[in-house]
């Protein structure tokens, strides 16, 4: 036992750690897909949409929120297992920083919520743009990036996926509200 | 007083309302019956400017009102009082009323005007300081007319306002609109329970899938064999 | 909520009025686990049920409605009904027997035609089915209407007394929340009247519009 909370990871090539991701992904995908169509996913929808009810239809709210932060955990340990060999060198403070905790819950609002291929785009134009604006602006990219994103929650509260679905709509529906 | 002439309104493309035309007259009781889905809360809401029409005109005091935004037409006087009261659930009583009274002439007298609205209804003054998310369902409904009438509007629409309300005081709010119009606001009633509502209007119009099958005194509206069974069951 | 003490028989239809304010939907969310109670208890089957989650006294068997429709608005008409079929009953149940299960409960409270209509598309009248046969599809044998009347026509309130006679008929007991005078008197075996959150009158229908304390606070002369 060193006594220190950092470790040496072990180095492992750059296409190895490439399919390890791609497996994981697939994998998400796939479970995403599979609990959509099942009991389990209805049940989360129904809670989705109004908690109290799903409660006194018989369904175990507390239950089944934790087992889903579990399936979520499960991917996000596996990828963080695997990514962390890129970095060679892991402590708590990489581990637990909240950028990373807090990067993919805003790809995936980027992105837009509510369908899966929603969370994939916004990860891909994020990850994309985080690699333009990093090194193209070195110095503003956080505040490019920011700005960015109050400009996406202003005018597509549906991420991506809002963008896709107006468009699939087609022309303008002539809706006479003030509000 | 308020003239509402040929008024199409559409959500989308779905027609809502159909040529409906109706008037009202100063110090009138008038009653937009009808039944679920028929078009009566879009009538209002077109009236106080939420809605658009796509054709015809609306006129308030004689100045076209159509296309105007809801914050001018409360300061023109007229007052809304939405289905279920709505009223802000995080705020007190007090506040909620107090809110009522936003637009400036009615801001600098709100004490006087609260006192009154108290005075109508005496269980919003009990319950002055309580949060609005702890009324319940009925209780709401009787802030949000307080609320609609702390801006001394010339004309007060409800809408169901007898809705989940206590048989007792469904007759205490029809007494209620009986004294508003004697202190000289005039109403505009839509409601469901056609018999009560019947019973304390001058006079009505039924509405039925957005546009207007029958129009006259309530008197003669009771009386009439259709009306009887469509909405009074008998 | 003050020492409200009473019982439920089985198969009866109890009403429950009383003025705005007085805490009927209180007393049902105490019933149905969506408040904890202070003090005292509630007993279901001679079991006790104060505690309980919502979900686990779903299952033992108590349904209820809500004054405003809590839908799954975003989910079909369809959806709404399978997912309490699926999930409100202590047994586990096959995916096809619940759906078969839901399509006979839409038929049975007439939505059988706009399956697949979105729940917050749906009229009132309708959403009010709909909350009707979501409740029924956890098998309740205590069911608590909370203001099932509320903004229906007279046509519609004649259909929803037609429906819950239909629902007496299986079994059923039935606890409800009305202000509609018409529909509370004439189905109901016993009425039992709550103000200030005491109960103040309790009875048969006859009996408590007779009752002087009842005619003052609630009903209006």
């Amino acid at each position: 036992m060193t006594g220190t909370v950092g470790r040496w990871v072990v180095i492992v090539d750059h296409t190895t750690v490439y399919y390890v991701i791609l497996v994981i992904f697939v994998m998400a995908l796939l479970t995403t897909y599979l609990i959509r169509r099942s009991r389990f996913g209805l049940a989360l929808r129904s809670i989705g949409e109004y908690e109290e009810s799903a409660a006194h239809i018989g369904i175990n709210v507390t239950a089944l929120k934790t087992i889903t932060f579990a399936i979520s955990a499960f991917f996000m340990g596996a990828a963080g297992a695997i990514m962390a060999t890129r970095w060679t060198y892991i402590d708590p403070h990489i581990a637990f920083n909240p950028l990373f905790s807090f990067l993919p819950v805003l790809m995936a609002i980027f992105g837009g919520t509510g369908q899966p291929y929603g969370a994939v785009l916004g990860a891909a134009v994020f990850a994309y743009l985080e690699e333009i604006l990093t090194t193209k602006f070195p110095y503003y990219y956080m505040l490019l990036f920011g700005i960015i994103l109050i400009v996406v929650i202003l005018f597509l509260p549906n991420g991506l996926v809002g963008l896709v679905q107006k468009w699939r709509k087609g022309g303008l529906n002539r809706q006479n509200a003030n509000t | 007083m308020l003239k509402v002439r040929n008024v199409n309104t559409f959500y989308g493309k779905l027609g809502v309302l159909r040529n409906v035309s109706l008037k009202v007259e100063e110090k009138e009781i008038v009653a937009l019956v009808g039944g679920n889905g028929a078009g009566k809360t879009t009538m209002l809401n077109t009236v106080f400017g939420l809605l658009s029409p796509t054709s015809g005109s609306l006129e308030f005091l004689g100045r076209r009102i159509d296309g105007m935004p809801p914050h001018e037409i409360v300061k023109l006087g007229i007052s809304y009082v939405l289905e279920g009261g709505k009223p802000f659930l995080d705020m007190t009583v007090r506040e909620n009323l107090e809110m009522g009274a936003y637009i400036f002439e009615t801001w600098k007298r709100k004490e006087e005007i609260l006192d009154q609205v108290y005075q109508t209804f005496p269980l919003l003054k009990e319950r002055a300081g309580q949060l609005a998310r702890t009324l319940s369902g009925g209780e709401r409904q009787m802030l949000g007319m307080g609320r609609g009438l702390m801006s001394r509007p010339r004309l007060c629409m409800f809408d169901e306002p007898s809705y989940g309300l206590a048989p007792l005081l469904v007759k205490e709010f029809f007494n209620v609109i009986k004294t508003l119009r004697d202190q000289g606001i005039t109403i505009l009633l839509v409601e469901q329970n056609v018999q009560q509502t019947l019973e304390i209007a001058d006079r009505a119009y039924v509405l039925e899938n957005g546009q207007i099958v029958l129009e006259g005194k309530s008197r003669e509206i009771l009386q009439n064999d259709y009306i009887k069974k469509a909405y009074l069951g008998l | 909520m003050h020492n409200v003490d009473f019982d439920l028989n089985q198969g009866e239809v109890v009403g429950l009025i009383g003025p705005n304010g007085a805490g009927k939907t209180t007393l049902f969310n105490l019933i149905s686990g969506s408040l904890p109670t202070t003090a005292g208890e509630i007993k279901y089957k001679g079991k006790k049920i104060t505690g309980l989650k919502p979900h686990q006294i779903c299952k033992q068997g108590v349904a209820r409605t809500f004054q405003s429709a809590k839908l799954f608005a975003g989910l079909t008409v369809f959806e709404n009904a399978l997912a309490a079929s699926l999930f409100g009953t202590k047994r586990a149940v096959s995916v096809a027997d619940a759906e078969r299960e839901a399509t006979e409960l839409l038929e049975f409270v007439g939505l059988s035609t706009v399956g697949a209509v979105l729940a917050r598309d749906l009229p009132i009248a309708n959403q009010k089915r709909l909350e009707v046969a979501r409740a029924l599809a956890t098998k309740p044998e205590l069911l608590l209407f909370d203001e099932l009347m509320a903004g229906l026509t007279p046509t519609e309130v004649a259909q929803a007394m037609e429906l819950i006679t239909k629902i007496r008929d299986k079994g059923i007991t039935i606890f409800m929340i009305e202000h509609v005078m018409k529909a509370i008197m004439s189905i109901c075996d016993r009425i039992i009247v709550l103000h200030f959150g005491t109960k103040i009158a309790e009875g048969k229908p006859e009996e408590i519009a007779a009752n002087k304390k009842v005619i003052e606070v609630y009903l209006g002369t």
